[in-house]
């Protein structure tokens, strides 16, 4: 992946608004113009990513147990009813520990993308629901996912960077 | 040879958590009795609490209690919540229910999981002394029919 060529432009935030009052269906339009090439569609799947970092940390961080993760993935696959088949409790705890720097699983699950997605999706959605935001708090929440995920972003590049400057003779 | 008396003390042993006499008791076992009959005693004895725990007056509990049991076990600890994989448990509770399919997993692993669940729901049962006893011999006399 070119990080590099990945912005978070204003149809992307446009999208993730959508997708937070809305659910996964509000972006089956736009199917076309997510997938129109990889950097295109990674400025919307990282703006997710971004948007999921800060939502767990806002529930969990900076105090929280193994326990407290392990409830909170239960109750919202008793939430979801039959949809809990699609979350994997390993991948979705894994993801959890990750974004508030806890010790990973030893055994995370599958890292498949639609497992790493479903749990990654349901999460996000079920916090912010969670969060019953007003207009304003969904405004600063989108802020600083947008903020979280440029900084995210530039981490990727410098990494990039990195490798690209050792490979170097 | 059915389910002996050592069999079931060995397990009493484990339920009623004096670990130290269990691990005596344990040692007392050939290595026969340990994979076979120590085994299907373990077997029958989880198949008995599910039931006992999930089922009542006939009515069998859906997936989201089978869910929250699990997670009341994984959440107690760090621990708890790396050896028990949710997948498993749900799936061994969910097939005895006749709910769902048992996900594939080696003999070790399974009685791992059968131990620490079965464990969980005799905990929550606070049987008494009496009471231990009538669970084993149901679970004794479940043993020997799965022995055939």
């Amino acid at each position: 992946m070119d990080y590099s060529a990945v912005r978070i432009r204003e149809e992307n935030i446009l999208a993730l608004r959508l997708f937070l009052l809305e659910g996964p269906e509000a972006w089956v339009p736009l199917q076309d113009k997510i997938q129109k090439d990889d950097e295109t569609a990674a400025g919307y799947m990282s703006l997710l990513h971004g948007a999921f970092n800060v939502a767990v940390h806002r529930r969990f961080a900076p105090t929280y147990t193994a326990g407290e993760i392990v409830r909170f993935v239960a109750d919202l696959r008793i939430k979801v009813e039959e949809d809990a088949r699609l979350i994997n409790t390993l991948v979705a705890e894994d993801m959890i520990r990750r974004a508030v720097d806890a010790p990973p699983l030893k055994d995370g699950g599958p890292d498949d993308v639609e497992s790493v997605l479903h749990s990654q999706v349901f999460i996000l959605l079920y916090l912010v629901a969670e969060a019953d935001f007003d207009r304003a708090g969904l405004e600063q929440f989108i802020e600083d996912a947008t903020s979280y995920t440029q900084k995210w972003l530039a981490a990727q590049r410098d990494r990039s960077a990195g490798v690209i400057g050792q490979e170097s003779p | 040879m059915p389910i002996t008396d050592e069999h079931v003390a060995v397990l009493r042993a484990q339920l009623a958590g004096n670990r130290e006499e269990h691990l005596r008791l344990m040692g007392q076992l050939d290595s026969d009795e340990a994979n076979v009959y120590y085994t299907a005693l373990v077997a029958a004895a989880f198949i008995e609490a599910a039931e006992r725990h999930f089922i009542e007056d006939g009515k069998t509990a859906d997936e989201s209690n089978v869910i929250d049991f699990v997670a009341q076990v994984r959440e107690r600890s760090d621990e708890s919540s790396e050896i028990v994989n949710p997948q498993i448990a749900e799936s061994m509770i969910l097939d005895l229910l006749g709910k769902g399919t048992m996900v594939d997993a080696d003999a070790d692993t399974k009685f791992g999981h059968q131990i620490v669940l079965l464990a969980a729901l005799v905990g929550e049962e606070q049987f008494t002394s009496a009471e231990l006893d009538a669970f084993l011999l149901r679970a004794r006399s479940l043993a020997d029919e799965l022995l055939g």
